[in-house]
């Protein structure tokens, strides 16, 4: 499993929000992703509609998950592949490798799948000397240079093209390329030959439709179609909440996931695979896996309030809405899923204590819930979130609120209680205040309370309300 | 190690159905209607697939310039004629502008229309059909399916027929099965589709309820590729590129009867 660094999001963001690089790169989120989806949104009719029926279609499935699994597990079997259910990173890892080193693969084509970063499988690969291969040129790049992802469609954003050129340089020998169209061919070159000589495929799954038991992929570079045509073995890997139930959902399916993620009306290739070639002569792997993976899903599914998160079709398209991800960037959230949308799904994946930051990186402006395709209410998963972090009802274990904040509450809940000790506390606070007040806002509080004015100005306290309608009747 | 993993796919399953039980809501537990009824049986599909062909006749004209716009956008070169004949002129001056050396086809029933002149095509290059057989249905001599893969990857262009066509979109959808490779759109820089308008459907929806059919009959095939113009990343600085993995270039040919 990847150590999460999810702790960090204070001390991430601030690297990011004075690295001049990558607050550049963000700036083109907005014209590259985030008008390009308004667009495509607008030029589709009943987009409204369409993300309804969508989000019922996810809601449906999730409601009856065990029913849609026992389903794909029996498709997917009839046409001779095999189904593997892991209840964690750990076993699908194992089942992985254990079918990688007895069938003696030597190199593995990965395409983009977050779920296999999620599971940490290269690092796994790379512990049994197989050499695993990322594919898609985003990920390629960053595995080159030993990071993760820093947004969900594109993983190598933050990366300029003097980047690349130096990493090409540096560990492909290539020439110091200046043109982008240079570095693609290099690194069409270097993978072609890995396309022709890898024993295993790894893809991820955009869908898996339970009523054919077909995996489907959308990519636009042609990685995934070489994943799953030219190795003997391919093994798709995908989180249990995939499943859409019929064949014929894919088009409101498809239409909701790609016009959202990059404002195409289609991605250059959509492709479904059902499970291996049947017969000898025809071309296509030999043998099909599909590895299903719970790893921390259920504890979502398990919270009524958290549930619709696994509706998420992973578009991206939050990220690039949300005013916190376009100044920090992906990494400062520390783990694999980033943005508004990683904000409820990695603390809940990978454990809350270490993400309790990120339910508070965001200011609920409602931007994500207005970007989801199929209406995710982020803001409201993140307010109950916050809720649960700071009374630990149901994670007692990660009961988080600090001491200055207890104390801060007793206090408030003290001088609320009754008119006079509210007048006391309220007058003596706007005579404290006064040599910190500066063009109307306090700048600047002593600890205990500094946190409180770090990244923000505290209001002034002004004459209770009962005074001004006392002097107004 | 068949044992260990019915365990775990049985507590794998039963944590499911705990996970679905106490995270019910109430709110939400009524879902919106979908049509798509699991239990709907052949003929039921049969008929909205003749609903679906018949509108799609009479917007014939219609289809066609929504295809070819589409088609355009998505980066594909478009060409459409009346005559198969044109579409082997096209293909010729395709191989000799690409000083093209070898072109891999598949075996679409396209092919056999006695004005696509396969010989004319193949006067100034090689022209190899990738399957399995040769064109009498006796395996092709000393040709294994590894050896097939090497020489799609050599190719200058790789020649399909497509098996249906989306207006909306502008995408050619390939079945693949014997004869029709996965690769041969897949390997060589350029790709050729010809494309017929009457197996132009008007939209996502119409092609899945066709899929749907085959589905249901028994005829689903293992693999299935909706196409829509080259190859792209835009990966590094947001800059569209072309040809990545796939093809850099796909030429469509719209043939109107």
């Amino acid at each position: 499993m990847v150590k999460t660094k999810t702790k960090d999001f204070k001390k991430n963001s601030i690297s990011a929000l004075n690295s001049k690089k990558i607050q550049n790169s963000l700036k083109g989120l907005y014209k590259g992703f985030h008008s390009a989806r308004i667009d495509a949104t607008k030029a589709t009719p009943n987009w409204d509609d369409l993300s309804t029926r969508g989000r019922s279609i996810k809601a449906h499935t999730i409601e009856n998950l065990d029913h849609y699994l026992e389903q794909v597990e029996s498709m997917v079997t009839r046409s001779g592949g095999k189904v593997f259910f892991a209840k964690d990173a750990q076993a699908a890892n194992r089942y992985v490798l254990d079918l990688a080193i007895a069938k003696e693969v030597k190199t593995v084509i990965k395409s983009k799948s977050m779920i296999s970063e999620e599971m940490g499988l290269n690092h796994e690969f790379a512990s049994v000397g197989i050499d695993a291969v990322e594919t898609d040129l985003g990920e390629y790049i960053i595995q080159l240079a030993g990071e993760t992802p820093f947004h969900i469609i594109a993983p190598a954003i933050h990366k300029s093209r003097e980047d690349v050129a130096e990493l090409f340089q540096e560990k492909l020998d290539a020439p110091h390329y200046t043109e982008i169209s240079e570095m693609t061919a290099e690194a069409r070159r270097q993978l072609r030959e890995k396309f022709l000589t890898a024993d295993m495929g790894v893809t991820g799954a955009n869908f898996i439709v339970a009523e054919t038991g077909s995996v489907v992929l959308v990519t636009n570079e042609g990685n995934g179609r070489m994943c799953t045509s030219m190795p003997k073995i391919h093994v798709a890997i995908a989180g249990m909440e995939k499943v859409v139930p019929s064949i014929e959902d894919l088009s409101t399916m498809l239409r909701l996931l790609i016009r959202s993620a990059t404002g195409q009306k289609i991605s250059t290739y959509v492709t479904t695979v059902n499970g291996p070639s049947i017969d000898k002569d025809e071309d296509g792997p030999e043998e099909f896996h599909l590895v299903i993976v719970d790893n921390g899903r259920s504890r979502i599914l398990a919270d009524s309030e958290l549930r619709e998160a696994l509706y998420c079709l992973r578009c991206g398209a939050c990220l690039n809405a949300c005013p916190v991800y376009r100044k920090v960037g992906g990494h400062a959230y520390g783990w694999v899923y980033s943005g508004p949308i990683g904000a409820v799904i990695s603390p809940m994946l990978s454990g809350l204590s270490d993400g309790k930051d990120l339910p508070y990186a965001s200011s609920l402006c409602g931007a994500c819930r207005e970007a989801c395709p199929v209406n995710i209410d982020i803001p409201k998963m993140l307010l109950h979130m916050r809720k649960e972090l700071s009374e630990g009802e149901t994670y007692p274990e990660h009961k988080s609120r600090s001491l200055t904040d207890q104390i801060a509450m007793k206090l408030w809940r003290f001088s609320v209680g009754s008119s006079i000790a509210f007048k006391i506390v309220n007058l003596l606070a706007r005579i404290v205040q006064i040599p910190l007040i500066k063009d109307g806002w306090i700048g600047w509080l002593p600890m205990p309370f500094s946190g409180w004015t770090k990244y923000r100005y505290f209001p002034v306290v002004k004459k209770p309300f009962s005074s001004w309608r006392n002097r107004h009747q | 190690m068949a044992e260990i993993i019915m365990q775990d796919r049985d507590q794998f399953f039963r944590t499911v159905k705990n996970a679905i039980k106490k995270g019910k809501s109430e709110h939400e537990a009524v879902v919106g209607e979908f049509s798509v009824a699991h239990s709907e049986d052949i003929s039921n599909v049969e008929h909205r697939i003749e609903e679906m062909l018949r509108e799609a006749s009479q917007n014939r004209t219609q289809l066609i310039s929504q295809f070819i716009d589409s088609s355009d956008k998505a980066g594909c070169k478009v060409t459409r004629t009346k005559k198969f004949s044109d579409a082997t002129e096209y293909i010729m001056e395709l191989v000799d502008s690409q000083d093209a050396h070898l072109i891999v086809r598949t075996e679409h029933q396209i092919f056999d229309h006695p004005q696509l002149d396969l010989n004319m095509i193949g006067k100034n290059a090689d022209l190899m059909t990738i399957s399995p057989f040769d064109s009498s249905g006796s395996p092709q001599k000393g040709m294994s399916k590894e050896q097939l893969k090497s020489v799609t990857a050599q190719a200058a262009i790789g020649l399909t027929g497509v098996d249906y066509a989306i207006a909306e979109t502008g995408s050619c959808v390939i079945i693949p099965r014997i004869g029709v490779s996965r690769l041969v759109s897949l390997l060589p820089p350029i790709h050729v589709a010809i494309v017929q308008s009457d197996q132009i459907v008007p939209d996502l929806d119409g092609l899945f309820l066709l899929r749907r059919r085959d589905f249901l009959q028994g005829n689903f095939g293992t693999h299935m590729n909706i196409i829509t113009g080259p190859s792209r990343s835009a990966d590094i600085e947001y800059t569209i590129v072309t040809g990545v993995h796939g093809p850099a270039e796909v030429h469509v040919i719209l043939i109107e009867q």
